[in-house]
């Protein structure tokens, strides 16, 4: 069967697909190293409050990310994603 | 060109709609991750054309007027009922299904939008609980658009035509 509506099920059959993917809101990967080299999560978080952060939400994301929602020094919404094992910045978004 | 035959088309300001809304939301949901400031106009523009569709309801040609929209449920049971004995009536317009179909498309693009415009809020910003609702509520948005596609495969089946045709130069196709 060679008909235009094949086309359309096979594109009904990709859109059900695709969309399913998006539930995991899908952030970046940052380390690879187990959580015992991680840096302390409570030491991090107070390290990151001394240089001016404020921390609305903190997360250990799929991606083994320490993850943040909160305000930086400027005062600006910011949501980022840290290397637990250097405390590098991976990915920021701000508002 | 008769003015018969220019009532027949799908208005051009429908299939503009159309094909802005899903450009609108396919865009927001590819830039999710990586370019959250189209995300998020994107989604508000979705909502806008909702907006603005709703609002055509009261002024659009027959077809696409609320009265072609809503239907009450006993007439999609008939409907359904008569597709699969593959008796239903070949009709250009909504049929009941497609309508609900497109009404509740059109409900979940609202609710998509006002819960990411609360995830801006200081109050939600990541909000664990709203966020998963903003994403099921994209999920569901998935399953509408697919069903919408089957409903326009179906159609085509029907209409012995590729209906999509008609959302590009407005020429119908009862199906």
């Amino acid at each position: 069967m060679s008909h235009p509506a094949l086309f359309l099920c096979r594109a009904a059959v990709a859109a059900f697909g695709a969309l399913s993917l998006s539930t995991a809101f899908a952030g970046p990967q940052c380390t690879n190293q187990p959580q015992s080299a991680w840096i302390d999560a409570g030491k991090f978080q107070t390290e990151l409050k001394a240089q001016g952060y404020e921390i609305n939400k903190f997360k250990i994301t799929s991606g083994q990310c320490y993850e943040i929602y909160g305000k930086n020094q400027a005062g600006k919404k910011v949501e980022i994603y840290f290397d637990p094992v250097s405390g590098k910045i991976v990915k920021q978004e701000t508002r | 060109m008769s003015a018969t035959a220019d009532a027949e088309r799908v208005p051009l300001a429908i299939r503009l709609f159309h094909w802005a809304l899903a450009a609108a939301f396919i865009g927001a949901w590819a830039l999710e991750a990586d370019w959250r400031a189209a995300h998020e106009w994107l989604g508000y523009a979705a909502a806008a054309l909702v907006v603005w569709r709703l609002a055509y309801a009261w002024r659009a040609p027959a077809d696409w007027r609320w009265r072609a929209l809503l239907h009450p449920p006993r007439k999609v049971l008939r409907h359904a009922a008569q597709l699969a004995r593959g008796r239903a009536e070949l009709a250009a317009g909504y049929n009941p299904i497609a309508a609900w179909n497109v009404l509740a498309m059109f409900a979940m693009l609202l609710a998509i939008a006002a819960s990411g415009w609360a995830l801006t809020t200081d109050r939600y910003w990541g909000d664990q609980t709203l966020q998963a609702l903003h994403a099921a509520l994209v999920d569901l948005m998935g399953w509408l658009v697919g069903f919408h596609l089957l409903g326009v495969a179906v159609g085509s089946l029907r209409a012995r035509g590729f209906l999509p045709r008609s959302m590009l130069d407005g020429r119908r196709l009862p199906h």
